[in-house]
């Protein structure tokens, strides 16, 4: 049985730059450490800044400090595509409006759904 | 589309009689999260109950399987003290369908130094283990006599 991803990684990255959670509050621009806290333990969701912020400090790309939502996310724009695939496939526009869609159909056939971002968080 | 395996989380515990170290590993060579909680008794006594110590610890990484070793033989009391540690860790896993297995001390010694008998300090240096032997189920210890019961 395979489990699924945590949705955050914040607490590891934390606990191996050895930094206290008032620490990485101050380097993200959090209130206090307990919003760090909140973050961590995913009662919150941080804001897209802070989550930048958090790439910023501990040198991790956002798709791997948020794995599990990362995960979550791709497969939903991955079902989104598809379904987006079929409904332009049974579409019925002529002229103009069927090469267009003709050229979003060659881009969604190109344009796969991101695999989860690189989550080798062992770096 | 073929979907990346995500390695199993494992939580392995070290219970002692008035605390309990843990470390929580994703796949075999990632080390998510580690550390110590206590919970004394008496003067000293923590405001957290242990069971809700457990029950967040399990919340917060969701493993997929806790290991822990069985409690130590020598002294009759801490053994007792440990099992019940043992048993209330193996109660909160199973309410949210996480499996428990508990290994014998010379087990996980073995693991890592044979037949030779090492100190933690000896071992540090020494490279971890590239295959992790699939250990049995073992012997759950019951807290009152040195019996053994098989868990799972």
């Amino acid at each position: 049985m395979a489990t699924h991803k945590l949705e955050n990684y914040l607490r590891t990255y934390r606990k191996r730059s050895g930094l206290t959670q008032r620490e990485v509050a101050f380097l993200v621009g959090c209130r206090n450490g307990a919003q760090v806290s909140r973050y961590e333990k995913r009662r919150r969701l941080p804001p897209l800044r802070t989550a930048l912020a958090c790439e910023a400090a501990f040198g991790v790309p956002v798709s791997v400090l948020f794995a599990g939502l990362r995960e979550v996310a791709g497969q939903a724009v991955g079902e989104r595509m598809l379904a987006l695939r079929s409904k332009l496939e049974t579409s019925t526009a002529q002229g103009r409006d069927a090469r267009i869609a003709a050229q979003k159909l060659r881009w969604l056939a190109v344009r796969r759904p991101l695999p989860p971002g690189n989550t080798n968080t062992t770096s | 589309m073929n979907k990346p395996a995500n390695p199993k989380r494992v939580r392995a515990l070290d219970v002692r009689p008035r605390s309990f170290g843990y470390a929580v590993f994703e796949g075999p060579t990632l080390l998510l999260d580690w550390g110590v909680q206590s919970f004394r008794h008496g003067r000293n006594a923590v405001r957290i109950p242990l069971a809700t110590k457990i029950a967040a610890l399990l919340e917060d990484f969701r493993p997929a399987v806790v290991v822990a070793k069985e409690p130590p033989s020598r002294k009759k009391v801490n053994r007792a003290r440990t099992g019940k540690v043992l048993e209330l860790v193996r109660h909160k896993a199973s309410l949210r369908g996480i499996r428990t297995r508990v290994f014998k001390r010379r087990a996980a010694s073995k693991l890592f130094g044979g037949e030779e008998r090492l100190t933690k300090h000896q071992i540090e240096p020494r490279p971890w283990p590239s295959a992790l032997p699939s250990f049995d189920p073992c012997s759950r210890p019951s807290a009152s006599r040195g019996k053994a019961k098989i868990i799972g």
